[in-house]
């Protein structure tokens, strides 16, 4: 008479790559969890001054000057952290403050909050609408024109909203010295749309 | 009439002068402004998208504009010029690009900063990026129409490679020496200029090509 209980299903498993195994997320996957992270944390009343080095993950919210040597691992310089050194890295993740520059093998992260002056190196940048930058980001040697197979896509997990060049751009390439044209009105307004990361 | 409310309840309740040609101390009128800008679309229709060129950008690092840079550059500099970061000034601030920079940076977007400066310092700038872009490299600045006697400065950032916005980067207004169209052909020589368009918001773009 009554419908035959389903057999209870089974759970899907949890998976392996929690927040908690991953050092640092990829962009687009921000852990809030700051706690979480694997790896050493230095507390916002911390200071050194010196060189930092070692073996593990490092989440820094006080203050550092000197040097941050950890070029396995992941660096993060936390909200409260101010850092006045160059960084390197496996991956460096900014939410505070840094003067100096950030080397990273695999990739730097500005969030929001970030405020760096400094140079950056590494092979995959990204900048949350907000951080605050100055200096220069060098992802590499210039990729070798005959490939074609290399995208921006590679030079960041983040992705872009905007369409490609050559969907979007449409004007004439025949420029002429000193000719002055007058150009379209700008018009129509989408309003501060794509301008986050 | 609900903005023109809404912008007099807060002048009434800050205390702020609303006296017109205050220089200082006017409320900042943060108002975003997007729309196109055929003039880097004509400066990035030159190029590869093929993240082979070097850009020089004096304005302040906007993440949108950043995302457009690397679909074409691999070395992306923001200057910054009139940033928080020096207080000693704009000159320290272009000084600070390294030396061996020089005659590397193939496109170089000036945004308002010439008509920030006066004319001797316009000079200093137009020089001092000559000496950073190699010859066939592209220039890019925005200036005011002549009749415009006082400007707020401006902060850009691109969305795609034919739009942008733009707004007020401070509440301090500027009085400007202005530069007429056939000043400003001199003004930027070593960088010839190509081609010119006029934008809303009394803003005319220059695209220029290093001789």
């Amino acid at each position: 008479m009554w419908k035959k209980a389903d057999p209870p299903k089974e759970e899907p498993p949890e998976p392996k790559d929690s927040v908690q195994s991953r050092p640092e997320g990829l962009a687009g996957d921000r852990p809030r969890n700051r706690q979480a992270v694997a790896g050493a944390g230095m507390g916002s009343s911390i200071r050194i001054q010196g060189d930092i080095t070692g073996d593990e993950d490092l989440v820094i919210q006080g203050f550092v000057e000197g040097s941050v040597d950890l070029s396995k691992h992941a660096v993060t310089v936390g909200p409260e952290g101010v850092v006045k050194a160059n960084i390197k890295g496996r991956l460096i993740t900014i939410e505070g403050r840094v003067d100096g520059d950030l080397i990273a093998e695999e990739r730097v992260t500005l969030r929001s909050t970030a405020r760096v002056e400094g140079d950056i190196a590494s092979p995959r940048v990204a900048m949350e609408d907000g951080a605050r930058f100055r200096g220069a980001v060098d992802m590499g040697e210039a990729p070798k024109p005959a490939d074609g197979s290399r995208s921006s896509e590679l030079l960041s997990v983040s992705t872009s909203s905007t369409p490609s060049k050559s969907s979007s751009s449409s004007k004439s390439k025949s420029d002429s010295a000193s000719e002055v044209r007058r150009g379209t009105n700008a018009s129509n307004a989408k309003t501060g749309s794509g301008a986050g990361s | 009439m609900a903005g023109w409310l809404d912008r007099l309840g807060r002048r009434i309740s800050s205390g702020s002068s609303s006296v017109p040609g205050d220089q200082e101390g006017d409320e900042p009128e943060r108002r975003r402004i997007t729309g196109s800008t055929p003039g880097i679309a004509a400066l990035l229709e030159a190029v590869e998208a093929d993240g082979s060129h070097s850009i020089l950008d004096l304005g302040p690092a906007m993440a949108s504009s950043f995302q457009l840079y690397r679909r074409f550059a691999h070395r992306i500099r923001f200057a910054d010029l009139f940033g928080e970061w020096t207080k000693e000034g704009w000159k320290t601030a272009l000084a600070s690009i390294p030396q061996q920079a020089r005659g590397s940076y193939d496109l170089i977007l000036a945004w308002d900063m010439l008509d920030r400066l006066s004319p001797d310092g316009r000079r200093e700038l137009i020089d001092t990026l000559a000496g950073l872009s190699a010859p066939g490299a592209g220039f890019h600045t925005v200036i005011h129409d002549s009749g415009v006697e006082t400007i707020r400065p401006l902060q850009f950032g691109l969305l795609d490679v034919d739009r942008m916005y733009y707004e007020p980067s401070s509440s301090i207004r500027l009085s400007r020496t202005p530069i007429l169209p056939a000043e400003l052909a001199r003004l930027v020589e070593p960088f010839r200029v190509t081609r010119a368009f006029t934008l809303k918001g009394d803003l005319r773009e220059y695209v220029a090509i290093r001789s």
